[in-house]
């Protein structure tokens, strides 16, 4: 298995993930449904953040923040802003720093970022004259957190299966 | 192209600069979109794709759902089919007191010399479908510019009004519920006749400014007045809850649900423009603009 096929493969790999993510932001399901779900674009976005820095960063991750103001028809540029701010963070943080550790305090730190980018998202709806909308807002950083270590094993099974398949 | 994508990217610069280069581009976006159309017109382009994309998606679950009819006992079916003519038997027998009702009603109207009730019965009935954004109180109208529906339609559904239609596309078109924020309602209380205005709070619908002096109850209900002719007259709009008179205050304190189900609710009926009693009849409907034309087709 040469080193450039394996770079094209997770190039692939991110794009497709994160795509996936933004995809699943369309399904028919209420809106009421989405707070009892973790947030998957946030979720994906930290992963690669975390794991590769090198190809995810500061600008994938306002990319990325406008395509999902795009789809959730929210007000363009909040997202951006609240991804930048989060992918910002995790730079400040140290990837390397933050992998060193077990998948506990891995989600506890992914649980603060996600509430953190949902906080910075509510501040800035307030801003622009929106209304709380009960403390349920919150539920989705939460779940988020605790389904960290089973999206890590998730995430991984196509690039696994890849290169279980080609080595 | 390549160099181009490099440099959107800044890949030489520190992290810190390039925090503080895409912050502040997205911010400056922000603040573009609250004052400017443009970057809501480009995004409402970009929209028309999106919807398309949800609806075609819901397709799945809309033969989910015709599949169950076919999986439902025939028992059940027959029990609902009964259910449902009985309905209709009340619901003709209603609306023949009715019929005679107006006739009376336009009758009186035209000895007073005032502009006789006219109804339609271009009544719109469509599917609905939820978006993901939790702030934006809107959903999917599954009809569009395809059946002649307009912006500013009121929508309601089995139980009240629902909402308006913002935005229409040619396939389907996006109402904006009642319960959001900045939305008005002309409403009058049904049991006393007052009018006032019914405002959207987001989530929640408010009556800001009820004296205290007034005459309010609890499950009073609240139905449109009709008076700036977009909503029609008649419609229930919501349930008065609470009544709270504190002392000392300006004005009660009201608690109002909405009747229609809102997110919930998934068929949804489009009501034509009316015209009731408060624009003068004109010879020729095509000087009134569409109010009219909507009536008199």
């Amino acid at each position: 298995m040469n080193r450039v096929a394996q770079a094209t493969y997770i190039k692939r790999l991110i794009l497709l993930s994160l795509g996936f993510a933004a995809f699943l932001l369309l399904l028919p399901f209420s809106v009421t449904w989405f707070y009892y779900l973790p947030d998957l674009p946030g979720m994906t976005i930290l992963y690669w953040l975390l794991h590769q820095k090198d190809r995810v960063s500061l600008g994938v991750a306002f990319v990325f923040g406008l395509l999902l103001d795009i789809l959730m028809h929210s007000p363009l540029g909040l997202h951006a802003f609240s991804y930048t701010v989060m992918a910002y963070c995790v730079l400040l943080l140290r990837p390397a720093y933050i992998l060193m550790h077990g998948f506990m305090f891995q989600a506890a730190l992914v649980g603060t970022l996600l509430l953190t980018n949902y906080l910075v998202v509510l501040l800035m709806r307030f801003f622009l004259g929106e209304v709380w909308i009960g403390f349920i807002y919150f539920l989705p950083p939460l779940l988020s957190a605790i389904t960290w270590p089973l999206f890590n094993k998730l995430i991984l099974v196509p690039y696994d299966k890849f290169f279980s398949l080609n080595s | 192209m390549v160099f181009f994508v490099r440099l959107f990217f800044l890949k030489r610069l520190s992290f810190h600069t390039r925090f503080i280069i895409y912050a502040l581009l997205a911010l400056v976006l922000v603040g573009l979109g609250q004052h400017f159309y443009f970057v809501e017109s480009t995004k409402r382009s970009a929209n028309w794709a999106i919807y398309s994309i949800q609806l075609a998606l819901s397709k799945p679950v809309d033969w989910l759902d015709s599949a169950t009819v076919v999986l439902m006992s025939q028992f059940a079916l027959d029990q609902e089919n009964h259910a449902l003519h009985d309905q209709v038997l009340q619901l003709k027998s209603t609306i023949g007191q009715l019929n005679i009702a107006q006739q009376e009603l336009n009758e009186l109207k035209q000895l007073l010399a005032l502009q006789p009730t006219r109804s339609s019965n271009a009544y719109l009935v469509g599917k609905l479908y939820s978006l993901c954004d939790p702030f934006a109180y809107q959903v999917i109208f599954n009809k569009g510019a395809h059946f002649h529906l307009k912006s500013g339609q009121s929508v309601m559904d089995e139980k009240g009004l629902l909402g308006q239609i913002a935005q229409v596309y040619p396939q389907f078109s996006v109402v904006t519920l009642i319960v959001n924020k900045g939305q008005m309602i002309p409403v009058m209380l049904a049991r006393t006749g007052e009018r006032t205005i019914l405002y959207g709070a987001g989530g929640s619908l408010e009556l800001p400014y009820w004296p205290l002096e007034l005459d309010i109850q609890e499950n009073d209900r609240l139905i449109t007045s009709g008076i700036d002719g977009v909503y029609p007259s008649g419609v229930p709009v919501a349930t008065v809850n609470q009544v709270n008179k504190p002392e000392g205050a300006d004005f009660a304190r009201l608690i109002i649900t909405p009747l229609a189900g809102m997110f919930r609710s998934r068929y949804a009926v489009a009501i034509p423009y009316h015209t009731v009693g408060f624009l003068p009849l004109q010879s020729d409907p095509k000087n009134y603009g569409s109010t009219h034309q909507e009536n008199s087709s």
